[in-house]
């Protein structure tokens, strides 16, 4: 089983922030495009640690995860199955993902 | 002994005189504290007087500070740096924290109108000038170059910016200086998320017809009086009601959260839903208090787009999960402000237009962080 290991801080920018390019290399939509998206279409799981960076903006969080469904063409179950994430200090960010991704799955359906 | 400029020498001998001439004819006359003194020309200056309480809180009828306010912004919008200006805090007495974001904004942003310099008359009250001195405000009413010293100072004056510049400064002055650098994780995610998120709101919406970041400008200011946190964003762009005409989800949540102007408008125009003209049927029909309260909405179901009011909701989570916390959003002729998730938020109509939206939260701080 092939699995992919993400570290934002380390592997995209040390302070994410924002939804769209106009707001800085950081932004939710660079991450999924450049990173999360060609991770989940080349391997069987994806681990994103979220760990380093407290301050992340629920934009960012729903251009990054809920885009994956609603922009990147990847479905609710494939998302859900593929897909795990952790912040060990911030449990609320996670939890903000998992409402962002039911948004887009809401969304779409 | 600091030396005076030639054109302030002039207008402290006038205004000497003035005074003494003054005092001559008003022998007898008793002091009126609440008649309003209007803005007036004088020996080539125009003497821009500052109201008594620069307060945008109180605009009920009889104690409308707010209307007050917003005038003294007019005229500083209209004559600062175009032409030489008295600037006079004489008979102000109090200063709020959220009318100074917006003050010292006109000023910022009426910079390019000239380069004629002005004058600072201060306030007989300590606190007020203690305030104006502490933001800046003095320096940049006379073209003083300043810059700002996150790390050493306890206290930030306002901070301008554009973009996102100056965000993680201001989220490490409160971690710092108002925490001490005992900020849990889970509080520091909560401060991040809502000054990110009001940050990226002004620069997606509030300057829609600017390219340039550099212009999208916004004023920041974060103090602490006693146990209460007072944070406000101002930006002077075009103002919510103006950024919703054309989302996809206006007719939608109106549908869901005014029901009654729903039902109304579609009496009037049944292809409600389909119509382009929704600006101009929105105009006349709803007003800006109810346009911003449906943009500070969280997601709208049934339109496919949840993207929506995920700023709003940052913000609105951060004032809900802290002890006494309070949300105004002032944005045109609109006022919507919010306590927590379970009480119906407030809005009211404003009989001035404040431009631009100026959003401002104050929350009580954590007992043990």
């Amino acid at each position: 089983m092939k699995t992919s290991n993400i570290k934002i801080v380390r592997d995209f920018h040390p302070k994410p922030y924002g939804r769209y390019p106009e707001d800085g290399e950081g932004c939710g939509q660079f991450f999924r495009e450049k990173i999360l998206a060609p991770a989940m279409r080349t391997n069987d799981k994806v681990f994103v640690d979220l760990n380093g960076y407290n301050r992340y903006g629920r934009s960012f969080l729903d251009e990054a995860f809920g885009g994956l469904i609603r922009e990147s063409g990847f479905t609710g179950n494939e998302v859900k199955t593929k897909l795990t994430y952790r912040h060990d200090l911030v449990k609320s960010i996670e939890t903000l993902i998992a409402e962002r991704i039911d948004a887009a799955i809401k969304d779409c359906e | 002994m600091k030396r005076k400029s030639r054109s302030q020498q002039e207008a402290e001998f006038y205004l000497g005189r003035a005074r003494h001439e003054n005092s001559l004819q008003r022998k007898g006359k008793k002091y009126n504290p609440d008649k309003k003194i209007k803005s007036h020309n004088f020996f080539g200056y125009r003497y821009i007087v500052a109201p008594r309480n620069i307060s945008i809180y109180s605009f009920s009828e009889g104690r409308d500070h707010y209307t007050d306010t917003v005038k003294f912004i007019e005229e500083i919008e209209k004559n600062f740096r175009r032409r030489k200006c008295i600037i006079d805090f004489r008979n102000t007495e109090r200063v709020f924290a959220a009318a100074m974001v917006v003050v010292y904004a006109a000023f910022d942003n009426a910079r390019i109108n000239g380069d004629q310099n002005s004058i600072v008359f201060w306030s007989p009250i300590k606190s007020v000038n203690d305030s104006i001195k502490r933001n800046n405000l003095d320096l940049l009413i006379r073209n003083k170059n300043f810059v700002y010293r996150f790390e050493s100072k306890e206290f930030l004056p306002i901070v301008a910016s554009c973009s996102s510049l100056y965000r993680e400064e201001i989220i490490d002055h409160i971690q710092k200086k108002v925490y001490g650098d005992q900020m849990s994780p889970e509080t520091e995610h909560l401060y991040g998320d809502a000054v990110s998120e009001t940050i990226n709101n002004v620069n997606l919406h509030a300057y829609p017809n600017l390219e340039d970041d550099q212009k999208k400008k916004w004023w920041l200011m974060c103090h602490v009086y006693g146990k209460e946190l007072y944070l406000a964003i101002y930006d002077s762009g075009v103002g919510i009601p103006k950024t919703v005409w054309e989302k996809p989800w206006l007719v939608a949540s109106l549908k869901r959260i005014y029901p009654n102007h729903y039902d109304a408008l579609i009496k009037m125009y049944p292809d409600l839903e389909k119509n382009s003209m929704i600006p101009f049927i929105f105009v006349p029909n709803v007003n800006d208090p109810i346009l911003i309260h449906l943009a500070m909405q969280g997601d709208v179901s049934g339109t496919k787009k949840s993207k929506h009011g995920q700023g709003s909701k940052s913000i609105k989570k951060m004032v809900s999960e802290t002890t006494q916390g309070k949300l105004w959003v002032f944005s045109n002729n609109g006022v919507y402000i919010f306590e927590n998730e379970t009480d119906e938020p407030v809005t009211f109509e404003l009989s001035k237009r404040l431009p631009g939206t100026l959003v401002q939260w104050n929350i009580k701080l954590y007992e043990n962080f």
